[in-house]
Parts: C-alpha cells; sequence; structure tokens
C-alpha cells in the first residue's frame, strides 16, 4: 500500500491535495481507487473470500466506537457542550466520527487497502484534523484472527499506516497521527464466521 | 502449588510413546479438563522399548520418605514418557548403593537374568549441615558397564525432589539413549485466566507451573534465551506492542524495543548476544538485529512490504522470515551480513509464515495455509523436502521440544484455545491441554 501510496503521491504531486474541492476530489479519490485496485491486482494475493461489509449490513457509512460493546453503551443524548479534540458533535458527526471521537474502517481479506467508499470519510477526516494543528488522531489497526499472530500484527500495522499515509497525503501533519497495530488480539467478534471476520478487519480512528 | 492440586494435576498428563526415540510432551490445563479426565496415552506401535529396572531409592532417614516418594515418581513418569523404556517392577534384593561400585560380573549378570538391560540404584543422605544428598549409580548389564552417577545436595523441598529428578533423568537418558536429556528444561506459554493473560513457566513435565507476568492486555511470541535464564516477548501492556526481555530469576524486566508504531517478533540469536526483532519504526514491518539489551537496531531487510516472524538459522548467519514482497505471504532466507538479497524459499501454497528452526538445524516448521486451514509444516533443511503435520484448522506458534523430535504449538479445537503436540515426522498428532480460558503461545526453552 506505501508503494501504491507513493506512486499517488508522485501523480498528485502538484494538485495540492491539501486543498482537493469539488471535482479535484472525484480526481484523487479515482486515482486512489485506481492505486488500490493495482494493488489489488499484484501486491494483494486475491485471498478475498466474499466478505461482506459490515457497514452494507448497518447503513451508515461508518461503523463508530472504537471499543467493543461501545455501540451499545453510547449515551443517547450527547451533552450539547462536549467536544473531542476540539470539535463539536456535528462537527464529528459530519466526518464520520461518533459523539466519542471515534471511527472504524474496515478491510478485505489479507489486503491494506482503503476500500472506495470510505474515501470520503478519510478526506473528512483529513479537512477536520487540518482544521485544528492540536487535534491529535490513534489509528489503531486490527486484523481477524486467519494467520499468525505476528504475520497479523504486521498486516495491522500496514492497515493503520495506509490511512496514516493517505492522510498526509491529504495533507495532514505526520506528527498529528500516530498508528499501531494490535494485530488479532482484540477481536470485535469473537465469531469464527465471516461475517465476524468481516468486523475484525479494521483500523480503529480516535480524536485525541 | 499445594499439594492436593500437585496430585490432582498429574492426572492431567499422560505419556506419549512415539516412534523411535521421541520424548514425551505434557502440558497443563485447568479443572475442567481434569473433570473430564483428559488423558493422552498413545503406545509406540511396533516400539521395542528397552527394559530397565529403578530400584526403590533407600532414605537413611525415614523422614525423608516424602522427598524419596517425589523423586521416584517424577524420575519413572519421565523415563515412562520418553516412549524408549520399559520399566520393569523391582525385585525386593535390591544392593545397597555402596555395593554396587565397582559392581561385580556376578551383580551385572544377576540383573540381567532378571531382563533389566540397566538397572539405576539410589541412597538418599543427610548432610552435615542438614540438606539432602541424593546419589545414584546406573549400571548398563548389558556391557557389564558401570555408567556412573551424581551425587545432588539440595534442601529437602518438593520442588527440589522434582529438580533432583529431572536430573537423574537426564542423566539416565543420556547415558543410555546417547542424547541429551531435557527434562530440566522449561516450557513457558499464556494462560487466560478471566480478563488476565497470565505468562506461566513449567516444568518439562507441565508440573510446578509458576506464573512469571500478570497482565490485562495479550503477551504474545515467547521466545526463551538460549541459557534459559531469559525470556523476550511482546506484551500490549502499554497500550501497543513493547519487546520485553525478562529474567526469569529476578523478575527483573527490560524493554529493548519501544519505537514509534508496533515492536514484535523477537528471535535470539544462537549465542544469545543479539535479538532479530521487528519494529516499524522506519515505515513497513522490517527485521533488525539488536543487542540483548536492545541496543544498537541495524536493519536487515528493505522494501514497503512486510517482513516479519525472523528466526535464526544453527548456525546464526542467516534469518528465516516472512514477507508478503511477492504478494502473498511467504518464507525467505537472508544473510546476517546483508551481503546476498533476500531468497525466497517457500513455493507452495498462498500462505507460509511463522518459520521456526529446530535445535538441531534440520528441520524448520512454519504455518502453511492449505484448503482454507492454518497448520504446521515440517521443512527438511537439508533437501527442502515439505511435510503438513498437524490438522489445523488454526494452528499457530509452532516451538520445538529440545530434542527436535516433537513441536508444540498454540490450536485451537472447538473454538478454544488448547496446545497440541506433533512428532516433527507428523506421525503421532496429539492435543496435550484443554482449557475452559485457553493455553497458546508456548515455548519450549532449549538445553543450556
Amino acid at each position: 500500500m506505501t508503494e501504491s501510496l507513493s506512486k499517488a503521491q508522485g501523480l498528485l504531486g502538484h494538485s495540492r491535495l491539501g486543498a482537493i474541492h469539488g471535482s479535484k476530489r472525484l480526481v484523487f479519490v479515482g486515482l486512489l481507487t485506481i492505486s488500490a485496485t493495482l494493488l489489488g491486482g499484484c501486491a494483494s494475493v486475491s485471498l478475498d473470500e466474499d466478505p461482506k461489509s459490515p457497514r452494507a449490513r448497518g447503513g451508515a457509512p461508518i461503523v463508530s466506537a472504537a471499543n467493543p460493546g461501545a455501540e451499545g453503551t453510547r449515551p443517547p443524548e450527547p451533552a450539547p457542550e462536549r467536544r473531542v479534540a476540539g470539535f463539536s458533535a456535528a462537527e464529528l458527526s459530519a466526518a464520520g466520527f461518533n459523539a466519542e471521537g471515534k471511527a472504524s474502517i474496515f478491510f478485505d481479506f489479507d489486503s491494506t487497502n482503503i476500500r472506495q467508499q470510505d474515501l470520503p470519510i478519510i478526506d473528512q477526516t483529513a479537512r477536520l484534523m487540518k482544521r485544528s494543528s492540536q487535534a491529535r488522531l490513534l489509528v489503531e489497526g486490527h486484523t481477524d484472527a486467519r494467520g499468525t499472530s505476528e504475520y497479523n500484527l504486521a498486516l495491522g500495522q500496514k492497515r493503520a499506516d495506509s490511512i496514516r499515509t493517505a492522510l498526509g497525503l491529504l495533507g495532514v501533519a505526520e506528527t498529528q497521527v500516530d498508528a499501531v497495530s494490535h494485530g488479532e488480539e482484540y477481536p470485535r467478534s469473537t465469531d469464527q464466521s465471516e461475517e465476524g471476520f468481516a468486523v475484525n478487519r479494521r483500523a480503529d480512528l480516535s480524536l485525541q | 502449588m499445594s499439594p492436593a492440586t500437585t496430585n490432582s494435576t498429574r492426572r492431567r498428563f499422560a505419556a506419549i510413546a512415539p516412534l523411535g526415540i521421541a520424548l514425551m510432551i505434557l502440558l497443563g490445563s485447568l479443572q475442567s479438563a481434569l473433570a473430564q479426565g483428559l488423558k493422552i496415552d498413545i503406545t509406540g506401535v511396533g516400539e521395542k522399548l528397552s527394559p530397565i529396572a529403578v530400584a526403590p531409592i533407600a532414605p537413611m532417614n525415614p523422614a525423608d520418605r516424602a522427598f524419596v516418594e517425589t523423586v521416584q515418581e517424577v524420575l519413572e513418569a519421565n523415563l515412562r514418557r520418553t516412549g524408549a523404556f520399559n520399566l520393569l517392577p523391582v525385585a525386593p534384593q535390591v544392593p545397597a548403593l555402596n555395593d554396587t561400585i565397582g559392581a561385580s560380573a556376578d551383580l551385572f549378570k544377576r540383573w540381567k537374568s532378571q531382563g533389566a538391560d540397566a538397572l539405576v540404584v539410589s541412597g538418599l543422605y543427610r548432610t552435615a549441615d542438614g540438606r539432602v544428598d541424593l546419589r545414584f549409580r546406573l549400571l548398563d548389564n548389558l556391557q557389564n558397564r558401570d555408567l556412573g552417577g551424581l551425587s545432588l545436595v539440595t534442601s529437602a523441598t518438593t520442588l527440589d525432589a522434582r529438580r533432583s529428578a529431572h536430573r537423574m533423568a537426564d542423566y539416565i537418558y543420556e547415558k543410555l539413549t546417547g542424547e541429551p536429556g531435557f527434562f530440566s528444561t522449561r516450557l513457558a506459554y499464556v494462560r487466560k485466566e478471566g480478563n488476565n493473560q497470565v505468562l506461566m513457566i513449567a516444568d518439562s513435565d507441565g508440573e510446578n507451573a509458576q506464573p512469571a507476568l500478570r497482565s490485562a492486555q495479550p503477551i504474545i511470541s515467547l521466545a526463551w534465551s538460549p541459557d534459559g535464564t531469559r525470556l523476550a516477548y511482546v506484551s500490549f501492556e502499554s497500550g501497543k506492542a513493547v519487546v520485553y526481555v525478562h529474567e526469569l530469576a529476578t523478575g527483573r524486566r527490560q524493554v529493548v524495543a519501544n519505537y514509534r508504531g508496533s515492536n514484535s517478533a523477537p528471535a535470539w540469536s544462537p549465542d544469545g548476544r543479539q535479538l532479530a526483532v521487528v519494529l516499524t519504526k522506519d515505515g513497513s514491518s522490517q527485521i533488525y538485529l539488536v543487542n540483548a539489551d536492545g541496543s544498537n537496531p541495524r536493519r536487515l531487510t528493505t522494501g514497503s512490504a512486510i517482513n516479519t516472524e525472523p528466526t535464526f538459522s544453527h548456525d546464526g548467519q542467516s534469518v528465516f522470515f516472512t514477507s508478503d514482497r511477492g504478494g502473498s505471504a511467504q518464507i525467505y532466507r537472508v544473510n546476517v551480513n546483508g551481503t546476498f538479497p533476500p531468497e525466497r524459499i517457500t513455493f507452495e501454497g498462498p500462505f507460509n509464515a511463522r518459520p521456526v528452526v529446530s535445535p538441531d538445524g534440520k528441520l524448520m516448521a512454519f504455518i502453511a495455509r492449505r484448503d482454507g486451514k492454518f497448520l504446521v509444516a515440517v521443512r527438511d533443511l537439508a533437501n527442502g523436502q515439505e511435510r503438513i503435520v498437524s490438522n489445523g484448522p488454526k494452528d499457530d506458534s509452532p516451538s520445538f521440544a529440545p530434542s527436535s523430535k516433537w513441536i508444540i504449538f498454540s490450536s485451537q479445537i472447538a473454538g478454544k484455545d488448547a496446545l497440541s503436540a506433533v512428532s516433527s515426522d507428523g506421525r503421532v498428532r496429539t492435543r496435550i491441554s484443554l482449557d475452559t480460558g485457553g493455553i497458546r503461545n508456548p515455548a519450549w526453552g532449549r538445553l543450556p
């Protein structure tokens, strides 16, 4: 992924990714998608086994709440004055984050490519981050349980890094984003099914 | 561990007597397994077991009866589990230990006629300072040879009785089979207890398990230092993957890699002076060599792909590792001096990872994906032949026993983490523990 994104950076070097608007954003999205497709064709073996997007089931663009169980415990009405990383609930929501400043992005099996439908949230997150240089984003990569624990740790790191790299391409300062991996150690679902695996293949974003 | 627990623990273990001279692998489990009477009892098929006799240990002081009973029981269990010996019942007229020194031809003949190829005679004495002195002598009745013995002076605790028994078994096994004994080696694993993960250190027979670290976060990738005094591992206790080296005698822990991103997959060099670790501080997951205290990191791999799961070759001159640089996870080998580009060595199947080289340097175990299952595979490093030796579906963390004849690994049985073992030739496969919470990430210490 890093390699492909570098290519994307080269291609887009003078289009000032940091200030993409309107049709330019579409160009960016298109190119990122192309690079992702290319990567899918070469670097990532097609091990994908018809992963069902958790999003498709939920309907919402982003499943929020980075912590297992947080979905059920989300306060019904966050205090209106509450801000996370300096952002209002409305700002967070517009960018696809929940009121705690958390969001998740999901991945295909053995893949570190950001899926096309997630590019808008990457873009929105970048806009948010650039609005406040104080804001920090922690990206935690996760994998499903298939494979070895150490390979999965590296895979989770690559997922987190791919998001950090994409945000960097969109102009977010490198110092604002920290990317770590939890490998297969913190599953959101313990279901040994494709649906269970799919919700575990994720990067949890949390604004701080 | 209370005596009651120790007694009940015994039932968790049973012997595998595999083909050829092999060793037994046994590990602890929990009460549920006890309740089910989990028992592994595989006997060697068509294997000729060498008949030997272990004479009852005579204590000079009647107060030492419990000590000698522990020694006797642990010693005999160890010898049985090797699958190499048949322990004969011992006739009452056992010679006193002193009488066996410079044993007469008559003595050898008498025991040979009773069917014992070898005889172990022992005694327990008290030293002037009140410690116990376990002495034994091993006699080879077939060749009329006195194979010598040891004097093991310790305190009179049950723990020391177990240790002395393991050392006795090591001596006997080595003298009779020509291969080093492994009973004094130790086994590390991670056990789930409620919301905690506990790093346990047990004797080679699974007994005497002691917690070394308790954490609310995962502990993975255990690796023994070659001298058996330290354990390297990855702990998530600080919220991310950090590599520690833990000195077991003192409990002293040192962070050896805590850079930006993830720090993982520690592997010791054969001389114990270096560790190979995986760091992401310079971008993607790369393999570095660091000194045992974590200083002086030298990068061994390059590129944007994943490079992880390093393991040293027997001679310490190269490192095997997993990389997806070719499009799928495969195993490569790189020279520690970095003089040659990495060479890909696995080609079969879409996923081959987590290599580990056997203590004798002849084999490499790894995890292979076949038909959607993750299985233990063994490669003969001399001729490159590979063989799948486990049943899956999700096996991980293979670790060779000190003899290289067995592989212990993490597996999932009915969705639960459990340890399994397989002979390196794949012919004897067994589950060795079942646990309500789960046991995983085994690492068997090497011979000192």
